[in-house]
């Protein structure tokens, strides 16, 4: 029953949490039980874990994700105990990792102990997604230097992360996180069907952010409006040409994937093809479909097709992972991209932790500031996939 | 001759109507106001874009580029892009441009077209 309480205390109170008192009120739901809590919310760049502060205790430093047994709990998705009487437990908003709950006892604890934390986390991790707009407190704790006004822009603009649903997962990375301009993403899964969207506009700052969030406002209104992809692309380049003084031109694929069948269809405006992978190997490009980029009407164009099988991947990619460069200007590409994707195959990683990998494989090719956006979408055709990125104690195979 | 730091652009009258544009260097967000500034005084319907000596072009690059082609469409012209070749050839193909104006490997053979039309 004071497990019970402990929620009850905690889902009472959140409807009047203002975003700095989630960890103090967390906190004292659950003393009671003999429990100290910490919160950790994952950085946007995902590479570190942070605190919440809590009144009258110090703020512990930030965990890298890399090296650290809270990292390995948030990129597997899936608890593990540490040293002592404390236990690390992810801590998701659906299948969107927000970061890991941590759990410090007084004494051992019975065998249900960790799926008791795992149902707090659960609430936890949802609660702490109602909350973060209420104030900036909760976004800020996750930044480790100020965002532009592009990313501020474009953040808002884009749904979370991760997505799963039971025969299929989707998910995305963008860098860099606090000055990310013209690329964006999107996703719907309805019934049967799953949407996918990746854009990248021409430019760089607020003028590109605009133009991308101007074409997605647009692809939106015309899938909720019941369009197709033919006239998800129309509406974008009517939008984009008129509320743009000058051309600006949006690079994009639309694609829709049958969960039922596995076809997918697709128009590829301008964009990198997607890369089909099958087994942990690329089986082809998605060269079909091909239109001129949003902004520019191209009525010829007709949808490529393609059968998916079980469990296959399909990655979306902007240029600007493959056109990463190096300081001696050795382009990251196709390739490497294509190798790095397949290696990841092996390693049964939740979707998100594959892309996470990725995209700082590409940050550490270039070893300094990007020049340019660079966004992955990775779509898995996969009930195991969809169970992957679920936050559940799971083995622990390697 | 129009330069800045990455890019050199000169043009060279083929007749009244065609001129050719000789790029060489990289074309992005900062540079692409020289192809602009070299290419303002031509009246003429048709330009021919030389490539050959152009070793990047970023989305601006192309922007730009579609930019010139719909300012000779609205005299009745268009754009010829000849000598792109590798990373630029890449990135205008990627780009579906080839759907808008024609990508030719010399620029005898882009003039050779216009003439035709």
């Amino acid at each position: 029953m004071r497990w019970f309480e402990a929620l009850q205390a905690v889902l009472g109170d959140s409807h009047l949490w203002q975003p700095g008192d989630v960890a103090g009120r967390v906190g004292a739901a659950v003393s009671p039980l003999g429990l100290r809590t910490t919160i950790w919310l994952i950085d946007y760049e995902q590479v570190a874990l942070r605190a919440l502060p809590e009144p009258g205790r110090d703020t512990p430093e930030p965990l890298p994700i890399s090296g650290s047994l809270a990292g390995r709990v948030f990129t597997r998705v899936s608890p593990l105990r540490g040293d002592g009487f404390r236990w690390w437990v992810p801590m998701v908003n659906g299948t969107d990792r927000i970061g890991v709950m941590e759990f410090e006892a007084e004494d051992d604890q019975d065998a249900d102990f960790v799926s008791k934390c795992e149902l707090l986390a659960g609430l936890i991790g949802h609660l702490i997604t109602t909350a973060t707009p209420r104030g900036d407190h909760l976004d800020l704790v996750r930044r480790s230097q100020p965002m532009s006004t592009a990313s501020e822009l474009l953040w808002r603009m884009l749904p979370p992360l991760t997505v799963s649903c039971p025969r299929a997962v989707i998910s995305a990375v963008l860098q860099p996180c606090y000055e990310v301009g013209g690329d964006g993403f999107d996703y719907a899964l309805d019934g049967d069907t799953a949407y996918v969207a990746i854009l990248d506009a021409v430019g760089k700052g607020v003028t590109a952010g605009v133009a991308c969030a101007v074409a997605l406002a647009a692809i939106r209104a015309a899938r909720r409006a019941g369009g197709g992809l033919a006239e998800q692309a129309r509406a974008a380049d009517e939008a984009l040409i008129e509320h743009f003084a000058e051309l600006r031109f949006v690079t994009a694929v639309l694609a829709e994937l049958r969960l039922d069948t596995g076809r997918i269809r697709y128009l590829n405006a301008g964009h990198p093809a997607p890369l089909l992978l099958r087994s942990g190997r690329l089986v082809r490009e998605l060269d079909a479909g091909r239109r001129l980029p949003l902004g520019l009407a191209d009525p010829r164009a007709q949808p490529g097709e393609e059968a998916l099988e079980p469990d296959d991947r399909l990655l979306l990619y902007t240029d600007g992972v493959t056109e990463a460069r190096t300081p001696e200007g050795e382009f990251f590409g196709v390739d490497r991209l294509v190798n790095l994707v397949e290696r990841s195959a092996a390693t049964r990683l939740p979707a998100p932790e594959t892309l996470r990998r990725l995209s700082h494989a590409v940050l550490d090719h270039q070893g300094g500031p990007p020049d340019d956006d660079a966004t992955l979408l990775l779509v898995q055709w996969s009930a195991q996939a969809a169970l992957d990125t679920v936050p559940t104690t799971k083995a622990d195979d390697d | 001759m129009m330069t800045d730091h990455f890019l050199t652009a000169t043009t060279e009258a083929v007749t009244d109507e065609v001129t050719v544009l000789i790029a060489v260097g990289e074309i992005d967000r900062d540079s692409t106001r020289v192809l602009a500034e070299s290419v303002r005084e031509h009246t003429g319907r048709w330009i021919v874009a030389d490539l050959t000596g152009v070793t990047f072009c970023d989305s601006s690059g192309l922007n730009y580029l579609v930019q010139l082609h719909h300012q000779l469409a609205g005299r009745g012209g268009s754009l010829a892009v000849a000598g792109a070749r590798d990373f630029v050839l890449r990135t205008l193909r990627v780009a579906s441009l080839d759907r808008l104006f024609p990508l030719h490997t010399t620029v005898d053979e882009a003039v050779t077209a216009l003439s035709a039309c």
